[in-house]
C-alpha cells in the first residue's frame, strides 16, 4: 500500500528540500519504491538538490494539465533505480495546481506500485503547501531550534490537525513526525540554543531526527547530491538514522554531545 | 555575580526563548481550538433553529467578543422577510 509523506515547516528555509531529498533517497535505498515530488510550483529546487535538474522535461503541472504523461515526466535517479522525482513546474501559474489533478496523479502513482510518495512543500500556508499535505498519511514537521520557525511549525501542525483530508473525513490522524535541522550540540548543552527536548517538548510531537548543522550539507547542494549520501558525516549520518526509525528501527539519537571528528579527521579531511 | 557571569548569562539566552514560545504557543493553540468550537456550534445551531424555521446558512453569524475581563458569545440570526411566523410557515 502506498504511503503519503508529506515534508513541511511553514517557514521557509529550515531545510524542507534538504530534507526530503535525503528522506526519499534514504527509503529508496532501503528498496523502497519512491517518487518524491516538488510542490514549490513557480520556485523549482528539488531537481537542483538531487542532482538531476538537466534531465528534466516535463513537470507535475504538464502532468495535471494533461500535457504530458506521469511517466514521461518522472525523473529516474541516476544512483538509485528506486528513486523517481516528479520536478515543480518553473514557469506555469500556481493557481494550476489543483486538488482533483493532485489526486489523480497520486491514484496512478499508486497504481504503478510506489511505497512511497514523498511531498516537498513549499513555505508558507497557501495552495502549494495546503494540497502537499492534503492527502498525507505522515507527516515531517521540519524546524531549526530557533523561535520563529517552532512557531511556524506549531501553527502548521494545526493545519494538518485541521485541513489534511485525514482530518476532513474523521479517519485516523496523520501521523506527525519531527525533525529539527542546523543543530549545534555545543551551543545547546551551553544553553544558547533551544536544546532538542525543549523543541519536542513545545510542539508535542515524538522526534524522527536530528540533524546537526554540516558544511556538508551546502557541499551537497553545490553538487547536486542529497546529503545522506555524504558518507561518513554526522548529518548523512543523521539522516540515516532518521530514515531508520520511520521503517521502525530503534536508534538512539546521535550526535547530541556535541561530538567533533578526532583531531586527525579534521586535519586530513574525513 | 561577576563580570563573566553577566557575559554568561547574556550568551545562555535558550530559556528565554523557552518561555516566550510556550506561552504564544498555549495562546495560539487556544485560539485555534476556540476557533473550532465557534464552528461546530453554528452547525449545531443551524440544525436546531431549523427544525422549526426556514433560515438561510448566511444569516447565522456567531462571534466571540472580548469585554473587560469577559468573554461574550454573540450569536446574531436574521429572519427572513416576514419574520418568524412566516418562516416557520416555510420550515
Amino acid at each position: 500500500m502506498t504511503r503519503v509523506v508529506v515534508v513541511t515547516s511553514g517557514k521557509g528555509g529550515v531545510g524542507k528540500t534538504t530534507t526530503s531529498a535525503s528522506f526519499a533517497s534514504g527509503l529508496a535505498m532501503r528498496g523502497k519504491k519512491t517518487a518524491v515530488i516538488d510542490f514549490d510550483i513557480g520556485l523549482r529546487n528539488l531537481d537542483l538538490i538531487l542532482g538531476c535538474e538537466r534531465r528534466v522535461v516535463y513537470d507535475f503541472i504538464n502532468v495535471i494539465q494533461g500535457d504530458a504523461k506521469l511517466s514521461q515526466a518522472l525523473v529516474r535517479d541516476k544512483r538509485n533505480d528506486n528513486l523517481s522525482i516528479l520536478a515543480a513546474s518553473q514557469t506555469k501559474d500556481k493557481d494550476a495546481l489543483k486538488e482533483d489533478g493532485v489526486k489523480a496523479v497520486f491514484d496512478e502513482l499508486r497504481d504503478m506500485g510506489f511505497d512511497y510518495i514523498v511531498c516537498d512543500s513549499p513555505a508558507g500556508i497557501e495552495t502549494g503547501a495546503l494540497l502537499a499535505l492534503r492527502f498525507a498519511d505522515e507527516a515531517l514537521v521540519v524546524t531549526n531550534p530557533e523561535v520563529s520557525a517552532v512557531r511556524d511549525a506549531d501553527r502548521m501542525l494545526g493545519i494538518i490537525d485541521s485541513k489534511s483530508l485525514r482530518a476532513e473525513q474523521g479517519l485516523e490522524p496523520v501521523k506527525e513526525h519531527l525533525v529539527i535541522t542546523r543543530y549545534v550540540p555545543k551551543r545547546a548543552n551551553k544553553g544558547e540554543m533551544l536544546g532538542h527536548a525543549d523543541v519536542q517538548e513545545l510542539l508535542n510531537i515524538p522526534i524522527l531526527g536530528v540533524i546537526p548543522e554540516s558544511e556538508v550539507v551546502l557541499e551537497c547542494s553545490n553538487q547536486g547530491t542529497p546529503v545522506i549520501l555524504a558518507n561518513g558525516s554526522p548529518a548523512a549520518r543523521a539522516y540515516d538514522d532518521m530514515v531508520a526509525r520511520f521503517l521502525g528501527e530503534d536508534r538512539p539519537l546521535n550526535f547530541l554531545n556535541g561530538e567533533s571528528a578526532p583531531f586527525w579527521k579534521r586535519l586530513f579531511g574525513g | 555575580m561577576g563580570l563573566l557571569d553577566i557575559f554568561v548569562r547574556k550568551r545562555a539566552s535558550a530559556h528565554i526563548a523557552r518561555e516566550r514560545l510556550s506561552l504564544v504557543l498555549a495562546h495560539e493553540r487556544a485560539e485555534r481550538m476556540g476557533n473550532d468550537v465557534i464552528a461546530r456550534l453554528k452547525e449545531e445551531l443551524i440544525a436546531v433553529i431549523c427544525r422549526h424555521t426556514a433560515i438561510d446558512k448566511d444569516a447565522l453569524n456567531v462571534t466571540v467578543e472580548h469585554r473587560d475581563s469577559v468573554e461574550v458569545l454573540k450569536v446574531d440570526l436574521v429572519l427572513p422577510e416576514g419574520g418568524l411566523r412566516r418562516a416557520a410557515s416555510r420550515a
